[in-house]
């Protein structure tokens, strides 16, 4: 090793000392950098579980638990409720709508596993999904009332829909959701618009809760059959038997308010009236006496009135 | 009694009979009214009604132009519902025509049943309309229909 001049020595050690203070701080970024950018995909994936988890049992056996709502944005309640829903096989009729944003238990299950892969979808932010019942009316006035509303029932047909009820020209028809906005603006282009409104109602609480409900009912039925089975005084086995039959009860009532929601989610109503350009308005002409005297005294009433 | 004023007598009955005799016969549950109102009027207990009555109108016209006026009048001015229409011959077989209807008076259905013949003035000016109607509640009519329609015949 070359010996350093002995005034170098000091201006050395010198600047290493500043090199250092200025690699530390560095360094130190660095490292927090890598504690927090460094982890996986499915690390931050699973942070959101475990603030889920932490909130509600049946989420820590979901594993698409958090995936759903990836902003974090919303509070837990609805992370744990949508958790719940997406563990129920009774919410299946969401799947679908939700294919892209990563869930299910089964089919959309696909999507969540992306999560841990490479797929880029995967690691993009899910939309929030909502169940929204679509509803709309609409009053035009066209040349052929008739004709008019002959066309439109054809066109719904052919979107999958049906008429649920007519009055003349006035109707109220059931479309797929996904055709709502091309049947309202079908009925619109028919003719002069004169009145039109429509609403989106958003019952993704209630089909959630609902969700919840049911599973809790589910789960404390199944606790009530064991226990039934382990149940050996009558007065006990009755009491159980009310309960399972009360439970019972209240999981079809529920099921069937999610098969209702689930229905009017997937079919929209609206309401179109046409009305015809030359429509006469609805008046009923005075009578016209008769010119010859003697017909106006007699007739029906004047014999029943003025007899 | 002398032949002349025996002959008087006969002939004064005949007039008087002539005079009163009643313009139809009626069927069997109608009972003439009493009173002095215009007309000749009939009555049965479960109010099915006749009314017979000359009616004049200087318009000179024949049987179809005053069964068709009365037709339009009834149909287009007061919303009867044409029931149906024919011939019919009176006690002196003249031809008259008859037209069935049916409406509401007051809210309840009513059938009525109008009969007219036509006699030219003997100056020529107008006509004297024999009439004769019945009008019942729809159930009643139904019952009495057939013996009314048969008393047209009848009308003098």
């Amino acid at each position: 090793m070359t010996s350093l001049p002995a005034t170098f020595l000091p201006a050395a050690f010198s600047g290493m000392r500043i090199l250092a203070f200025l690699l530390l701080p560095l360094l130190s970024l660095v490292s927090c950098a890598g504690s927090h950018y460094g982890s996986s995909p499915e690390s931050s994936v699973a942070a959101l579980d475990d603030v889920t988890n932490g909130l509600v049992d049946s989420a820590s056996r979901n594993p698409l638990a958090g995936a759903f709502f990836s902003d974090g944005g919303d509070s837990d309640v609805r992370a744990r409720s949508e958790n719940y829903f997406l563990g129920d096989e009774d919410v299946d009729g969401l799947v679908d709508s939700r294919s892209s944003s990563a869930s299910g238990s089964s089919g959309a299950l696909a999507d969540s596993n992306r999560a841990g892969s490479d797929d880029p979808r995967a690691s993009a932010a899910p939309k929030k999904v909502r169940m929204l019942i679509y509803s709309g009316q609409v009053r035009v006035e066209v040349a052929r009332a008739e004709d008019a509303a002959k066309q439109f029932l054809v066109k719904v047909e052919e979107w999958g829909g049906y008429l649920q009820q007519q009055t003349g020209t006035a109707v109220t028809v059931r479309i797929p959701a996904e055709h709502f906005d091309a049947a309202f603006a079908a009925v619109r282009d028919a003719g002069r618009v004169l009145s039109e409104s429509r609403k989106a109602k958003d019952v993704t609480e209630e089909f959630v809760d609902l969700g919840i409900r049911v599973d809790n009912a589910r789960r404390s039925r199944d606790r009530l059959v064991e226990i039934l089975k382990l149940a050996k005084e009558v007065e006990d086995i009755l009491r159980v038997e009310k309960e399972l039959r009360r439970l019972t009860e209240e999981i079809e009532r529920i099921e069937g308010r999610l098969k209702f929601l689930r229905d009017q989610v997937s079919m929209s109503t609206l309401q179109a009236q046409f009305q015809s350009v030359a429509e006469a308005p609805k008046i009923r002409r005075k009578r016209q006496r008769s010119r010859f005297g003697w017909i106006n005294r007699v007739g029906a009433n004047a014999v029943m009135e003025g007899f | 009694m002398s032949k002349l004023t025996k002959n008087l007598s006969l002939l004064a009955v005949a007039v008087t009979a002539i005079a009163c005799a009643t313009p139809i016969q009626l069927p069997a549950a109608f009972v003439e009214l009493g009173d002095s109102g215009e007309g000749y009027r009939a009555i049965t207990s479960d109010d099915a009604r006749i009314w017979v009555r000359e009616l004049y109108d200087p318009t000179p016209g024949n049987v179809e132009f005053w069964a068709g006026s009365l037709e339009r009048d009834f149909v287009q001015e007061r919303g009867y519902e044409l029931l149906g229409k024919g011939d019919v011959k009176n006690f002196a077989n003249r031809d008259g025509r008859w037209l069935e209807f049916s409406t509401n008076v007051r809210g309840v259905r009513v059938d009525y049943l109008v009969a007219v013949w036509v006699d030219t003035t003997w100056f020529g000016s107008g006509n004297w309309i024999h009439v004769v109607e019945f009008a019942a509640n729809h159930d009643v009519y139904s019952e009495r229909i057939e013996s009314v329609r048969a008393a047209l015949a009848t009308v003098r």
